[in-house]
Order: structure tokens, then C-alpha cells, then sequence
């Protein structure tokens, strides 16, 4: 972990996207703005969100913050007129911003008491420790034990160091045994957040220092965790392990690679950090589990699904005996990084996207792409979808093949533990289709450029999310993905995610607008967060120049609609099913 | 032999690999298929099925596909092992020469297992048992090893010879590359005849009839009907 964070401090960049507009002749990484004595500024008639540092001062004393009245007649211009004004906007250079090294402590996310710099702050209170010496600096803790009191995680620290905490777990344990409906457990001591889950015979607990983490968001990280638990595990084992065995330990049937996937768990729940998908992770559950797409055209998508639908239906005739290969086949997934590209399902059922999320972590963890002329290496295992069925397995088929150079995913579920073989050749039927010539140059071709949005090159907007809500997926712009960005990036989203957003008046309609505007000034220097709503579709965005807000509208209004006229091709919906 | 036409696909060859949780099995495959090794290399989850082409070193025309299933050690997945070593030719139970005692006793349990799978497949030949010793690397340079090679060699003896299914005792390091390749070889070079004479003829049988290769004649039947969404 600290390798990586080391590597990456090179390029420091929070929000890289906009440097193709404003290209720099320097060879050093052009970094945004320079972060100091950052104070959010929380704009918006109803704004409550308080970030530790904040006051109510700052509300609408900028100029340049727009009004209710101002965003609503923005909305009534025909689109003409919005249009012409935006070609004007977009001649306008805003200023090119400041060449410096900027870095997450500069903005005031996590306190810094000892005055650490980067690299040290990260290794005494973020990265994750199992020695007890800098257990105590950890700004994030989480632990699962039995509720006999036997510990089976911590994510920082040895075993005998939750003997210390032991005087905070024995009374929740209480509290939870006193009442047995009681599920959940949470307080607040001066700047600590402890929040428990009861799942008995489980008990999860997480403790949080860090200002912008609410119990409720504690509380679905608790649940991911023990939905973990289910997916390797399934609830009837471990119910029935713990069945007349108080004492058991759960340990016994956990692998090396469990703890190290819960210790990337609670990484990326807390920060969104280490690995390449570690923030989309981070994004997908601040938008309550939404799923994140890619860009891809729709022609190629419903071929993709066709593959995936004939698949399905495939026979094979041997000694006169004709066998229905995909009889046990449930569910079939396409996906690149993590990010699905096409899917089939009963016309019933689903796979929740915390389940799907779930699955790609673990499919993550133990993806080895051992694969050539010569040698191919297929996955098969069994998991428990939480909320798919809670008491069962499915059964995984996962191989990855390189398209060119793109890695393409191909996850199976069969509801039959012995159909490997069967579902083995519905896979090598896909990739027969995958790899013929013209639909290997249509799919490389997109998939290749499907990394970037085109319309970021068309406005001053650095980063931005668009997640419609009917489907809850989003799409969003490239990340790098080093620990400074990331941090950052996180943050931000977060506070805009969670400032109170004005309602815009809106007359006769029902489709209700609202929006929140969200400043972080360091000198002249300024982050905009900026994020408008309404029936349909939820859109944030942050922009690092010198600009009005009107200009920022019009920019962010100019992205909806490119969002909107590419719906097609940016969301998947629900795939297809199968009768 | 017959000659061996090009356009038939060399025979499947199944092998599966048994033993305790990270006593190296996948680390012993990785080295097979790629010739790498990585220190921290994941726990397998539920099996990898990996496929490799291979040509013997000392016989070009003894040439098989092996079918290798490399299962994960954790006990919480033993319900799904049968399936694994089902029509399997070849087990190699492997026992971790640092870790004697406890891998060694996993060993004895999947030794039981596969005679039970035997005893209950009356007609198909017995599974062929290979005994690996892996991360040999480690003992060769210890000076006060927790158990001898002598007591280590007694013990595996006193096994093979109460257990007429176990071949041979190979040790390996996948770390180092020893014994992995001999362990293949040994493997190929000891497959019968027959074996091959067999496939070919069955294989050269149907490509006359059928006027292709085998192996992947799937039938891609589509209903007539495609209403779905
Ligand atoms: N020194 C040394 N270490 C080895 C050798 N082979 C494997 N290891 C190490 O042993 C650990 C476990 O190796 P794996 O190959 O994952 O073991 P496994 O049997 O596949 O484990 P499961 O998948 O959990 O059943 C890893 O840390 C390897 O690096 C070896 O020959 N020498
Ligand atoms: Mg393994």
C-alpha cells in the first residue's frame, strides 16, 4: 500500500480531465490550484451540511453565488438562445490554472495534529496497520467478533488490542443481549463515531474520527462487510456453526485472501483508496448503490446481449443424446474493469448492485490472467448473493480474454454446482463470437474509446457525475487514481453529495429541480462543486477555474444534455432477459 | 503410434491437485503453465481450471492437453472437491515440506477420498496418486528443520506402501523451479499407449465422417422466437 502511495505522489493531479482544454507547455504535472486555508463555502437558501470547520457566515456573502430566481429563469431560456450562449461562454479562456503542489492535507479533510507531511499522515492515520503501535492514531476502525465476544477482524491492530476496546464492546454487547430486536447501536463521543450492527451470532462494529462520515453511512458500511461474510460464507453456515458452539471460531474457515479482501473493503469504503477501481467503489455507494456504466454504442450493446441470449438457448447433440448446456445458467455478464457491458437475466429475477458490486470485488481479488495460445485458465466457484437468495449458492464462471488490449470479463452464474462444463462451453461460444473478425474491431474500436467523454473536451468542467435515477447507474469521467485525487475527489463529492440542496421554483411542473452549489477558496483560487436534480437524473460536478456561475450552468446544463442525448449509449438498463 | 494428424487435437488429460490451503498448489501450476512464481500470490477460490498444451521432452508424439484443476485447500469448499477429481487420470496431493505435520494429515484425508471415489466407480481406472513435497527451497537450508527427511521419507514410505494407488513422492519448489517440469514429464511418459491409440483412432474415425476436427462440434441452436425484454 505504502508502495503505491509513494509511486503515484509524482503526479499529483486532482482533476486531470481539464488539461486537454487548456493544454501547459511545462513538463511537470499541472496541478490545479494551490489548496490553503481552505473554508467550504456552503451556498443554498437550506444549506446544513457542516463540515467541521465551518460556519454560517459564508452563505450567500459571495458574489457571484447565484440565487433560486437566477437558476430557475436560467431553465425557462428556450434552447436556442442556450445554445448561442454557450458557444459565447465557451470562447471565454477562463484563467489558466495554477502550477503547484497541492495536497489533501492542504484541504482540510482529516485534522492533522503532529503537522505530518503527506506521506507520513497517510502512514500513521489512514493506512491500514496490524500492529498495535500506531493502532490509537488509525482515524478508522472496524471490527467483527461473535457475540460471545471472540474477535474475528480488525482492521488495524492484533487481537489482544481489541482487548482495549474491550470496555466500549462489552457494552454494546450488552445492550444488544438486554434487547435482542435491537440492531443497531450508535454514539457519539466528542469527536468519534461508534456505530454497531447486531447480526447475531455476528456483532460489527466501526469507529470513525473523520467529520464527514455519518452513522448512516457507518451503518451500510457495517452491512457491507457482513454481507461479505454472506457471499463466502452464506448465512445457514454460519448459523450452523455457531449452533450449540457459542465459542466457535469463525477464523477456521477464513482464508488469508478474506482478511485482505475486508481490509480492501474497509479501504475503499472509507477513502475510496487503493485499488484502480477502489474510488468508482467509493462513487457508487456515496449514490446509494448506484452502478457505474460504460460508454458503448447501442448497436454494439444489443449485439453483445444477443450473444449472451443465444448462449443461452445453446444444445449440443452427443451419442444421440441432446443436452440443454445453458439449462442451469442464470445470469451472464459482460464486463471491462469492473464496469458491465452487457447482461442477461431470468425475466424474474436480478442481481441487486450491491450484489453485482460484490461479486466484482471478489472476482477482483483473484483474477490471475494466466493466457495464451497455449495455456487458458477458467475460475469456478461458489458464492451466496445476499440479496439474491441469502440461503444458497450460485455457482461463478469467470474468464477474462484480451481483446487486443483490452481486458473483457465474462462471468456466468449457474444455479448447478456440477455444470462447469456446461457452462464452460457457453463461454467459449461467446468468445467464438467475441473473436470473429468484424465484431473484434467494432468492440476494440469502442472499447477503446469509450474511456473518454467527448463532451468534457467542450467544457471547462473537470470532473462530473451523472447517475439517472429510474436505473440508479451513473457515469463519470476519468479518475486518476493516486492517493492525493482520490482523497480529494472523495471529499468533495461527499460534502456536495450531502449538502441540502434548494428547490428551484418551478411552476405547473412536476418535475422538481434542485441544486447545490459548493465553494472551496484557497486565495484566488477556487473549486466549484455544483450539483443540480430533478426527477430524472442527479448530475455533480466539480470545475477548477475562475468562473461565473451561469457560465458553470450553462456548462453543466450543456453536459445533462449531452448525457441525455446519449442515454443509449451510456446506460445499459436492465439488460436483457430470458423467458 | 500413428502419426499424429495436425488436425486433430492432442487428447484431454485430467489432473487435479489436492492438499491443505496454501501448501503451494497454485504456486506449483503458475509455474508449469508460466514458469513464474509469486510471493503473494491470492488463495485459490473454489478451483481454477486451467488448460495447457504439452509436448513431451523426450517423445514429440506423446503430445496431451492437460485438463488441470486446481482446487482451493480451505475446508469450506471440500463439499465441491468430487466434482474436481471426477474422471480425473492424475492427483497430485500435495504436502508442504515446512509445514510437515498438519499438511501431511490433510494429505492422508484426500488419500481416503479418492479411494472412496474409486471404490465407487467400479469401472473406470483408479485415480494415479502423485505425493509432491513442495517449497522444498525451504527445508534444503534449514539446520534445525522441525522433522528430518529421514522421518519425512519413513513417513511417505510407510503411505505409498499401504496405499496401492500412490505412484511416486516427488519434491519440488516453485520457487525455484525444481522437480515441476521432471513432474509433468513423468507424468506423459507414463501414459499408456493405448491411451493415445484409442483417441486417434476414435478421433480419425469421426473426422472421416464428419469431414472436421473434433472437439467442438457445438450445435449454437436458436429458437425461432426471440421475444425477451
Ligand atoms: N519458499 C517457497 N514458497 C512457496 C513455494 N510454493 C508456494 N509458496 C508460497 O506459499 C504460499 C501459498 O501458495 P499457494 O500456491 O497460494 O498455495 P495453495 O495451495 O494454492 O493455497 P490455496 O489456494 O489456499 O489452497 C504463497 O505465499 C507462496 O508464495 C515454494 O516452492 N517455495
Ligand atoms: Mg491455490
Amino acid at each position: 500500500m505504502s508502495n503505491g502511495f509513494r509511486a503515484r505522489l509524482g503526479s499529483i493531479s486532482t482533476i486531470q480531465s481539464a488539461r486537454s482544454l487548456f493544454p501547459t507547455t511545462t513538463v511537470e504535472p499541472t496541478t490545479a490550484v494551490t489548496f490553503t486555508n481552505v473554508e467550504p463555502n456552503l451556498i443554498g437558501t437550506e444549506s446544513t451540511y457542516t463540515p467541521s470547520v465551518t460556519d454560517s457566515e459564508g452563505f450567500l456573502a459571495n458574489s457571484g453565488l447565484l440565487t433560486d430566481d437566477e437558476v430557475s429563469d436560467y431553465f425557462q431560456q428556450p434552447d436556442e438562445d442556450l445554445s448561442e450562449m454557450l458557444t459565447d461562454l465557451i470562447r471565454h479562456t477562463p484563467e489558466e490554472p495554477t502550477s503547484a503542489k497541492q495536497s489533501f492535507l492542504d484541504v482540510n479533510i482529516f485534522p492533522n495534529p503532529y503537522d505530518l507531511d503527506e506521506e507520513e499522515f497517510y502512514k500513521r492515520h489512514i493506512e491500514i496497520s496490524k500492529e498495535d503501535e500506531l493502532f490509537h492514531d488509525k482515524l478508522k476502525q472496524f471490527f467483527i467478533l461473535s457475540n460471545a465476544g471472540k474477535p474475528i477482524y480488525s482492521m488495524n491492530g492484533s487481537d489482544e488490542i481489541i482487548i482495549g476496546y474491550m470496555g466500549v464492546i462489552t457494552t454494546i454487547i450488552s445492550t444488544f443481549e438486554e434487547n435482542m430486536n435491537e440492531e443497531i447501536y450508535s454514539i457519539s463521543v466528542g469527536d468519534m463515531k461508534i456505530v454497531a450492527l447486531n447480526k447475531s451470532p455476528l456483532i460489527l462494529v466501526s469507529i470513525s474520527k473523520i467529520a464527514h462520515e455519518q452513522p448512516n453511512v457507518l451503518l451500510s458500511q457495517l452491512n457491507m462487510l457482513y454481507n461479505y461474510l454472506l457471499s463466502i460464507i452464506s448465512k445457514p453456515t454460519i448459523d450452523r456453526n455457531f449452533h450449540n458452539k457459542l465459542n466457535y471460531d469463525l477464523r477456521r474457515i477464513l482464508t488469508q485472501l478474506d482478511f485482505h479482501n475486508l481490509d480492501c473493503l474497509c479501504m475503499k469504503m472509507t477513502y475510496g483508496l487503493t485499488s484502480y477501481d477502489s474510488f468508482n467503489y467509493y462513487i457508487s455507494q456515496l449514490l446509494n448503490a448506484s452502478l457505474q456504466q460504460i460508454k458503448i454504442s447501442y448497436t454494439a450493446r444489443q449485439r453483445l446481449n444477443k450473444i449472451l441470449l443465444d448462449s443461452k438457448r445453446m444444445r449440443q447433440n452427443s451419442d444421440d443424446k441432446e443436452t440443454d448446456l445453458g439449462a442451469d445458467l442464470l445470469f451472464s455478464i459482460l464486463s471491462v474493469n469492473s464496469k458491465i457491458v452487457s447482461f442477461m437475466k431470468p425475466k424474474n429475477h436480478n442481481l441487486t448492485n450491491q450484489d453485482l458490486t460484490l461479486l466484482f470485488s471478489i472476482i477482483n481479488s483473484s483474477k490471475s490472467d494466466i493466457s495464451n495460445d497455449e495455456t487458458s485458465e477458467d475460475m469456478w466457484f461458489p458464492i451466496c448473493m445476499p440479496n439474491f437468495n441469502p440461503n444458497g449458492f450460485l455457482y461463478v464462471f469467470v474468464k477474462t480474454i484480451i481483446l487486443q488490449t483490452t481486458p473483457v470479463t465474462i462471468t456466468l452464474l449457474s444455479s448447478n454446482k456440477n455444470s462447469f462444463y456446461q457452462i464452460r462451453q457457453i463461454s467459449n461460444y461467446i468468445i467464438h463470437k467475441l473473436t470473429k473478425p468484424k465484431m473484434l474491431s467494432k468492440l476494440t474500436k469502442e472499447l477503446h474509446e469509450s474511456n473518454t467523454l467527448a463532451i468534457l473536451r467542450e467544457v471547462p468542467i473537470s470532473h462530473f457525475i451523472y447517475k439517472n435515477k429510474a436505473l440508479n447507474q451513473f457515469v463519470m469521467s476519468d479518475t486518476d487514481n493516486s492517493v492525493n485525487s482520490v482523497l480529494q475527489l472523495s471529499y468533495f463529492y461527499n460534502t456536495l453529495y450531502h449538502t441540502k440542496a434548494s428547490q428551484m421554483k418551478t411552476i405547473g411542473s412536476l418535475n422538481i429541480k434542485k441544486f447545490s452549489y459548493t465553494r472551496w477558496t484557497v486565495d484566488e483560487a477556487v473549486i466549484t462543486g455544483f450539483m443540480l436534480s430533478d426527477n430524472n437524473y442527479e448530475f455533480y460536478c466539480l470545475c477548477n477555474y475562475q468562473i461565473n456561475s451561469k457560465e458553470l450552468i450553462g456548462h453543466c446544463i450543456k453536459v445533462i444534455k449531452w448525457c441525455e442525448k446519449n442515454y443509449n449509449r451510456l446506460f445499459i438498463g436492465n439488460g436483457v432477459s430470458f423467458t | 503410434m500413428s502419426v499424429i494428424e495436425d488436425s486433430i487435437q492432442p487428447p484431454p488429460y485430467k489432473i487435479v491437485l489436492l492438499g491443505e490451503s496454501s501448501v503451494g498448489k497454485t504456486s506449483l501450476v503458475h509455474r508449469f503453465t508460466s514458469n513464474t512464481f509469486d510471493v503473494h500470490i491470492a488463495n485459490t477460490i473454489g478451483a481454477a481450471f486451467i488448460t495447457k498444451l504439452y509436448t513431451s521432452h523426450s517423445d514429440a508424439n506423446r503430445k496431451v492437453k492437460f485438463e488441470i484443476w486446481d482446487t482451493a485447500g480451505q475446508e469450506r469448499y471440500r463439499s465441491l472437491t468430487p466434482m474436481y477429481y471426477r474422471n480425473a487420470k492424475v492427483a497430485l496431493i500435495c504436502i508442504d515440506l515446512s509445514n510437515f505435520e498438519s499438511t501431511f494429515h490433510t494429505a492422508k484425508y484426500w488419500i481416503q477420498q479418492l479411494e472412496l471415489n474409486n471404490s465407487s466407480n467400479a469401472d473406470d481406472k483408479p485415480i494415479e496418486i502423485h505425493l509432491i513435497g513442495t517449497k522444498y527451497d525451504l527445508v534444503q537450508s534449514q539446520t534445525t528443520p522441525k522433522i528430518s527427511q529421514e522421518d519425512i521419507e519413513t513417513k511417505v514410505n510407510e503411505l505409498i506402501e499401504s496405499h496401492g494407488n500412490i505412484v511416486k513422492f516427488h519434491t519440488t519448489s516453485s520457487k525455484e523451479g525444481t522437480g515441476i517440469v521432471e513432474l509433468f514429464e513423468d507424468i506423459v511418459v507414463a501414459i499408456d499407449d493405448d491411451f493415445f491409440k484409442s483417441y486417434y483412432d476414435k478421433a480419425q474415425s469421426e473426422t472421416d465422417v464428419q469431414g472436421g476436427p473434433i472437439g467442438s462440434i457445438l450445435n449454437a441452436r436458436h429458437a425461432a422466437t426471440s421475444g425477451c425484454c
